[in-house]
């Protein structure tokens, strides 16, 4: 279990309550690992994302915590571990703790994968692409509708990058979200970083997804850096969505692109999950961020989505 | 599929003999075409990333941390 930075007490004047204004916003994921960054340089991160996962065991002192930093910082809780897209009923004890760690955080949203995590009893540690079939997006529904009624409210639900085109698929990765989106009108955490690697990996134009997605339904941004990796026999490369690189520019091009088509405030947030540089080269990425919202703000596009 | 992207000697075992592997572990034929046209190469590195991240989760907390946070 990870475990929450403690807050020293010279920067409780530095916190303040930050709220939604309408306006764009950039963001980091929290890692104890930057909690001191964090906390000198809230006035530069306009929210946080907590991963849930890592506080639905939590001792009284580590939910002290985050409720300390919920009080403080605009914050939303993300998810990795339920599996909601897979194929099997998602398990009601482990959508309880959700609910409680949501009803004691009392977060902006919450947010989940549209992946699955397990089958059969077979625990695949990580998020897996399931087949993108019309089947797969009924169990979703299912297991989203199910987690909105015990949580309270319904998740944002991400898409994810993968290195394998799932099997036996009788839809496009576009297509599916979308499915999902209209059966259970939840909204996309839209991970940049993740479909660019996938468009990457699989021959096919980023913009073309973005074209076949609903944008209205986007809130949060996830953008995140990568690196080249190659198949075992040493022949084919792929780009592995890491989160332990800096953004590279496509990733920003992109941002620009989303934020010109959309209508919406947008918060984009950074994923950094390890070998972590200097919390100046963070803000450097959130600054570049910022710049490229701007950027595409600063672009009329006719086919501008509604807002949501 | 969990268990092809998660078990190496089960992975090799159906790349060699997809049909009867298949067969016996009650997929239907269609299921089973699919499954065959995943190129090896895309699976083997899908599978090799999952058990990288395995490997990488931090060890759960003693029982120590548990009770007393540190």
């Amino acid at each position: 279990m990870r475990q929450l930075g403690h807050v020293p007490q010279k920067w409780g004047p530095v916190l303040r309550k930050r709220t939604c204004t309408g306006k764009d916003r950039v963001g980091l994921g929290w890692r104890p690992e930057l909690a001191a960054g964090i906390f000198e340089a809230l006035d530069r991160i306009d929210v946080l994302e907590v991963v849930a996962d890592n506080y639905l065991e939590a001792n009284r002192a580590q939910r002290r915590g985050l409720n300390l930093m919920a009080q403080h910082a605009a914050l939303q809780l993300h998810c990795i571990d339920l599996g909601l897209a897979g194929a099997e009923e998602v398990a009601t004890a482990r959508l309880d703790r959700v609910a409680r760690l949501v009803d004691d955080v009392q977060p902006e949203g919450w947010s989940d994968h549209l992946a699955f995590v397990r089958a059969g009893g077979i625990e695949i540690g990580h998020l897996a692409a399931p087949p993108r079939t019309q089947e797969s997006v009924e169990s979703a529904t299912r297991n989203l509708r199910k987690a909105a009624r015990i949580v309270g409210s319904m998740p944002a639900m991400e898409n994810i990058a993968t290195l394998v085109e799932p099997p036996g698929s009788t839809l496009s990765e576009a297509d599916w979200i979308s499915h999902i989106i209209a059966a259970t009108g939840c909204g996309l955490l839209l991970d940049v970083h993740n479909f660019y690697a996938n468009a990457v990996n699989f021959g096919t134009e980023p913009l073309s997804f973005l074209d076949a997605i609903p944008l209205e339904r986007v809130a949060t941004l996830h953008i995140a850096g990568g690196r080249w990796i190659t198949s075992p026999d040493g022949v084919k490369p792929y780009l592995l969505d890491d989160h332990l690189h800096a953004v590279t520019e496509p990733v920003y091009a992109l941002l620009t692109e989303i934020a010109a088509r959309a209508a919406q405030p947008l918060t984009v947030i950074l994923e950094r999950d390890g070998e972590y540089p200097a919390m100046p080269e963070l803000l450097q990425e959130l600054d570049r961020a910022r710049a490229a919202l701007a950027k595409g703000r600063a672009i009329a596009r006719p086919e501008r989505a509604d807002a949501g | 599929m969990a268990r092809l992207l998660t078990d190496r000697a089960f992975r090799e075992e159906f790349l060699a003999a997809p049909q009867a592997v298949g067969a016996r572990e009650g997929l239907s034929e269609d299921q089973c075409r699919a499954v065959m046209a995943m190129p090896p190469r895309d699976l083997h590195t899908a599978a090799r990333s999952y058990a990288h991240k395995r490997q990488s989760k931090p060890r759960p907390a003693s029982w120590m941390r548990r009770m007393f946070g540190r």
